[in-house]
């Protein structure tokens, strides 16, 4: 098996927010590139292998993203903004690849560059459910262990005070955005995406392209350091 | 680190997240009404569990039931109807004095003061912060605030912004300045010098004074010496708002006094300090009010509107 030591990929995860594997262990399954990786969340409603293929708006649900955008562009988003604590990464791996649909990876500092600090800091926003039950107030800067995650999810979060209010606007009226984008083409090719440092988009699918699968699980952490 | 749905109520996430939205809904009062203090109380309740919780969501449990430390731990005891509770907001106070230097006896009264107003509105008929003037306790609450946010490694302007945080500075330099409270004296001699004047020369000067008054800018209110009119004039504090109705555009600007003058007794006092320190650190609101088409027309007024079409020929 290959030594994901030699990948750097914590190195680069840390330099630029993502990873990108070529190729990698394309007879290994998901969850054993998952678990070689990293630590696989265990929580009931993110753990395991979630299979993505697209999906027509009609043939989804509104709470899912499919089931607002369809086949269109996924916008930049923070997956699982709704909750306290989002997963700290994502991998996201091919299965049937398409040439011609992007995951886009924005590094959350080109955000951070164009917003006054005291705005960022003081941003509060609620998802828009309640989640178990309970809503609470997610602050958009949330200070983490010496360091800090960004959210942001149109959908899934609501602004709770003026500073929210002009960020989302920002998001919203964003254009030419400078992102790193990504084809998850061949068989094992392997994104790890750092979700608190970066958000993260999908370009539309096209009719040659409705085959795609990905899969995608959830780490808390790297096996080699993070 | 794991991922987490939610916070717990008790963390000082929740808890400080929530005074954060207070404080908004406090500034967003006018300082002149009761809802200002309420929000300000709501503020406070919510950062003082903040700043315990800080230490631990444990202390902020209810001693009565175990459940209550179990649940503060982070887990759901097994049991029907549980609802968490959690101390007193009293407790809370007792409970931060005998563990911060810093938060003193003084404080400790401060706050039970503020909770027991709020209690007064949220409990009885009583409208315990329609008699307050804010110079009376704005200082003294944004003080302590300062106290509590530094416990948590914080300052004023996480919780109220950089405008607002500014203004509070001063309100607390205000507040400890105790030598600001010597302009009482001087309040006192002018009013001895204006009592030995006759009765004419004070209708006189008090006539002098109302037309003064009228006639230059300035937030008019009685001389705490003579009684005549008289005005303070201040800094502005925050930014315009501005109302659209039908036809008219209410423009509100807010100002934090600077300096006092009264033409019938001479009376003068300079600083904010001096100032709160009598009576007059009321910040004041300047209302104008513009007919909508003398508010555009100055952008939208078109020089050229009487020519013929551009066109080049």
């Amino acid at each position: 098996m290959q030594d994901t030591k030699s990948l750097n990929i914590s190195v680069e995860l840390n330099s630029k927010g993502y990873a990108f594997l070529p190729a990698f262990l394309p007879d290994h399954s998901t969850i054993e590139v998952s678990q070689l990786i990293g630590t696989p969340i265990q929580n009931d409603k993110i753990s395991g292998v979630h299979i993505l293929t697209p999906k027509r708006k009609k043939d989804s649900k509104p709470n899912l993203y499919s089931g607002n955008f369809g086949h269109n562009d996924f916008p930049f988003h923070t997956d699982m903004a709704h909750w306290y604590k989002p997963p700290k990464y994502l991998l996201l791996r091919c299965i049937n690849g398409s040439e011609d649909v992007f995951t886009k990876v924005l590094h959350s500092s080109k955000i951070l560059n164009q917003i006054p600090q005291n705005k960022a800091n003081m941003a509060l926003f609620k998802p828009r459910k309640a989640v178990n039950g309970r809503l609470t107030l997610l602050k958009f800067k949330q200070p983490n262990e010496g360091s800090f995650l960004l959210r942001w999810d149109q959908l899934f979060l609501m602004p709770s005070n003026d500073a929210a209010e002009e960020i989302s606007n920002m998001f919203e009226e964003m254009s030419n955005i400078d992102s790193v984008n990504f084809l998850l083409n061949k068989p094992g090719d392997t994104l790890i995406i750092d979700n608190f440092k970066t958000f993260h988009a999908r370009s539309g699918i096209s009719k040659k392209s409705t085959n795609r699968i990905v899969e995608r699980t959830y780490l808390n952490n790297l096996n080699y350091g993070s | 680190m794991a991922a987490e749905e939610l916070p717990h109520e008790w963390s000082t996430e929740a808890l400080f997240a929530k005074a954060q939205r207070n404080a908004e809904k406090m500034l967003a009062q006018s300082k002149e009404e009761w809802t200002f203090g309420f929000w300000s109380a709501l503020t406070l309740e919510m950062l003082l569990r903040a700043t315990l919780s800080n230490i631990s969501p444990t202390l902020i449990a209810d001693n009565k039931s175990w459940y209550d430390l179990y649940y503060s731990l982070g887990f759901e005891p097994i049991t029907k109807k549980y609802t968490p509770k959690s101390i007193s907001i009293s407790e809370v106070i007792k409970r931060l004095e005998s563990i911060s230097d810093e938060f003193t006896g003084e404080e400790k009264n401060y706050c039970i003061s503020h909770m027991e107003l709020r209690n007064s509105e949220v409990h009885s008929g009583d409208l315990p912060f329609d008699k307050l003037n804010h110079s009376e306790w704005l200082g003294k609450f944004y003080s302590v605030c300062k106290i509590l946010l530094a416990i948590k490694g914080l300052v004023l302007d996480d919780l109220f912004g950089t405008d607002e945080a500014t203004t509070a500075e001063t309100l607390i330099d205000a507040y400890h300045d105790k030598s600001a409270k010597a302009v009482i004296g001087t309040i006192e001699a002018h009013k001895e010098v204006w009592e030995g004047k006759g009765d004419e020369d004070k209708e006189t000067l008090a006539k002098q004074a109302e037309t003064w008054a009228s006639r230059n800018e300035g937030h008019r209110l009685n001389c705490p010496s003579c009684n005549s009119k008289a005005l303070v004039f201040g800094n502005s504090i925050g930014t315009i708002s501005k109302t659209i109705d039908e036809d008219t555009i209410t423009e509100k600007q807010n100002y934090l006094p600077s300096h006092f003058e009264c033409v019938a007794c001479g009376l003068k006092i300079n600083g904010y300090s001096k100032l709160n320190a009598c009576g007059l650190g009321d910040t004041f609101t300047a209302t104008n009010i513009y007919d909508a088409f003398e508010y555009y027309e100055s952008e939208n007024y078109d020089k050229y509107h009487d020519w013929e079409p551009d066109y080049n020929e």
